[in-house]
């Protein structure tokens, strides 16, 4: 796995080689290693990615608007452009569009990212423990993820928050409840083929901890394919969320998420596209933005999923 | 083969149970006490008292859990707080209407997917293996809730081709045989009605069937690439059969593994989607039951609801391995 990605190894022979006019045009460590992601997928997918982050992270600062200042006054106006002060348009209160947009890309990111992270964390904890105790512990494990997998994926989430009522918290427990389990599917079965490796053999029979080989041993060697799975679960988890607060499930009303926009706009559709298609817009860019990046992830971190070409 | 089917039937019963005791915790953790929403308010302490033992709230959690399982097991869900009508007479009128588009959409994703998958593999990096690959993204990618307004915004506002929202103009056939509006009216010959369902049908199995085409075309090309790779692959190409004999007929069979896979995991997220779908397209099908139950805090109805649907996925889930084990030998005799 580790003679696919081309950074230390490479970058140890490039700065040994003595200086000649042939090792002078090869190109530059740096770049070697940036080749393989220099693709159409990679590049396209983290561009719109990085924008988006950016949004997130400076909305108070790009927002032209307050995202919740309603003016009546001004309401559904069509997009502008730059011919007027509201670039995308006004909702049906007189919100400005942009501005909720771009606070939507901090609300969306930070939910999917959230539901990534604790459900990678839960996954790879238990797929670990999993794969690599056996046994009872193994067999308890596998039935918890069975029932879990037997659930339509939206509807547990629709479940839930059908029962428990709507939040942040329930929603992001919602969307958690089922997304740990491809990590641990993954994370199990590559424990059970490491764990006979001959380095985690050497680190038990010199004394070392369960806890210190699942730590230092088998988790840095699962941390790829966790990777990958990773950025797929989040474009799902974007999706999820979309769809529940389309549905009116998810985070309370005055929070703007791309989701309720488009909610919102689908009741006025025949007088005011703009109100539905630039949410949906944003929703379609990322998650498309991604599955692309996460499909050159997969391409280049993880050998056995590659696609041959 | 026999042995292997009884096997993952008797595999699925602790699921089951497992599925109506985290129904059943959900439903004890919701908000408000059940008696509080079907009394009126000004209900005196003794009748409150007294409806509480008629349904059994008094009782301790587990007896209540036992009369809970024994009622979702004879398929008694009660009564609709909304409707009041038996929650499985709800269902089972609705039920139809959301078979039918989750069927037509999967019939569609596969008629559209895996044909574009095999063209795109036997050309790989051609201008049409790029262009179907960059359309495989776009559908795995698309919210299916988005492209439902867009074509109604389109399609049935701007050009006003198709209606955008319903089931049929004259309502429901006069004398249903199946409840599934093409197929009774192919049984009655009346072409008009079946025109009709199909103009109904076409916008929301279009937008139910994307996510899986997309992912259909995707998987289909990857996979037969990894088959036409293999060594027999090249034993029949040097046997000089034609490409279309070695693709279609000796690539495939093997990469119709992986399809019953992806149509079998998908048909949980289509039947989701379907949820929104029938909202969008106010298709009166079990989801748009539930979101209306969801609105009116309808416990009964939605537990009922969650079950159904759990069910359903389990039983696809249950043909989806019986079809694996009759494409692979290896599964019905080794596993």
């Amino acid at each position: 796995m580790q003679q696919l990605i081309p950074e230390s190894g490479s970058a140890a022979d490039a700065a040994v080689a003595p200086v000649s006019p042939a090792a002078a045009r090869r190109p530059s460590p740096f770049m070697r290693a940036l080749r393989p992601w220099l693709t159409f997928k990679a590049v396209l997918g983290g561009s719109i990615l990085f924008a988006l982050l950016v949004c997130a992270i400076l909305a108070p600062w790009l927002a032209p608007y307050d995202p919740n200042k309603q003016n009546l006054m001004a309401a559904m106006i069509p997009p502008q452009y730059f011919s007027g002060p509201h670039f995308l348009g006004t909702d049906h209160v007189g919100r400005d569009l942009l501005a909720r947009l771009i606070y939507g890309a901090r609300i969306s990111l930070s939910i999917a990212g959230a539901v990534v992270v604790i459900s990678g964390a839960v996954g790879i904890a238990l797929g670990v423990i999993s794969g690599y105790f056996g046994g009872r512990v193994d067999f308890l494990i596998q039935k918890v993820v069975e029932m879990v997998w037997a659930f339509p994926p939206l509807l547990i989430a629709i479940a839930i928050l059908a029962f428990l009522g709507q939040g942040l918290g329930n929603l992001i427990l919602a969307l958690t409840l089922q997304r740990w389990i491809p990590y641990c599917r993954v994370v199990r079965a590559e424990a059970m083929t490491l764990k006979e490796r001959e380095f985690v053999v050497a680190a038990r029979s010199i004394g070392a901890s369960h806890l210190r080989i699942l730590l230092r041993h088998l988790l840095p060697n699962l941390i790829q394919s966790a990777l990958v799975i990773g950025t797929f679960a989040m474009a799902a988890a974007i999706i999820a969320e979309a769809a529940l607060s389309f549905l009116g499930l998810g985070v309370p009303p005055q929070i703007p998420t791309w989701g309720s926009m488009l909610a919102d706009g689908r009741a006025y559709v025949s007088t005011s596209w703009w109100m539905s298609l630039f949410p949906g817009l944003a929703i379609f860019a990322t998650v498309l933005a991604i599955n692309m990046l996460g499909d050159a992830l997969r391409d280049n971190l993880d050998p056995k999923m590659k696609r041959r070409r | 083969m026999l042995n292997y089917f009884l096997r993952r039937v008797v595999g699925t019963v602790p699921v089951i149970f497992m599925i109506s005791l985290f129904v059943f915790l959900l439903l004890q953790s919701a908000p408000g006490d059940p008696a509080d929403l079907l009394i009126p308010d000004q209900a005196s302490a003794e009748d409150i008292a007294d409806a509480r033992r008629r349904w059994g709230l008094d009782q301790p959690v587990l007896v209540q859990y036992w009369r809970f399982l024994v009622s979702a097991v004879s398929l008694d869900f009660g009564r609709s707080f909304k409707y009041d009508e038996p929650v499985l007479a709800l269902i089972m009128q609705r039920f139809p209407a959301t078979l039918e588009l989750a069927m037509i959409a999967t019939i569609l994703a596969i008629v559209i997917g895996i044909p574009l998958g095999i063209f795109a593999s036997s050309r790989p990096n051609s201008w049409f293996d790029n262009a179907s690959s960059l359309g495989g993204f776009f559908g795995v990618s698309m919210p299916n809730f988005w492209m439902a307004i867009m074509l109604i915004l389109i399609v049935s506002g701007y050009f006003n081709l198709l209606p955008s929202g319903g089931r049929s103009t004259f309502g429901v056939a006069e004398d249903p045989i199946t409840g599934f509006l093409l197929l009774d009216s192919i049984l009655q010959r009346d072409w008009t009605a079946f025109a009709d369902a199909v103009k109904y049908l076409v916008l929301p199995a279009i937008v139910l069937s994307v996510n899986m085409a997309g992912l259909l075309m995707r998987m289909t090309r990857s996979s037969m690439l990894e088959v036409l790779s293999e060594d027999y692959i090249m034993t029949a190409r040097a046997k000089g059969l034609s490409e279309r004999v070695v693709v279609w007929r000796h690539a495939l069979k093997n990469a119709r593994i992986m399809v019953i896979t992806v149509v079998g995991l998908e048909f949980g997220a289509l039947i989701s989607g379907s949820i929104i779908v029938e909202a969008v397209f106010s298709w009166p099908g079990i989801g748009q039951l539930l979101l209306q139950g969801i609105t009116a805090r309808d416990y009964p109805l939605i537990t009922g609801l969650v079950l159904v649907y759990t069910t359903l996925f389990i039983i696809v889930n249950l043909i989806v391995d019986f079809l694996y084990a009759a494409a692979d030998p290896r599964i019905r005799l080794g596993g």
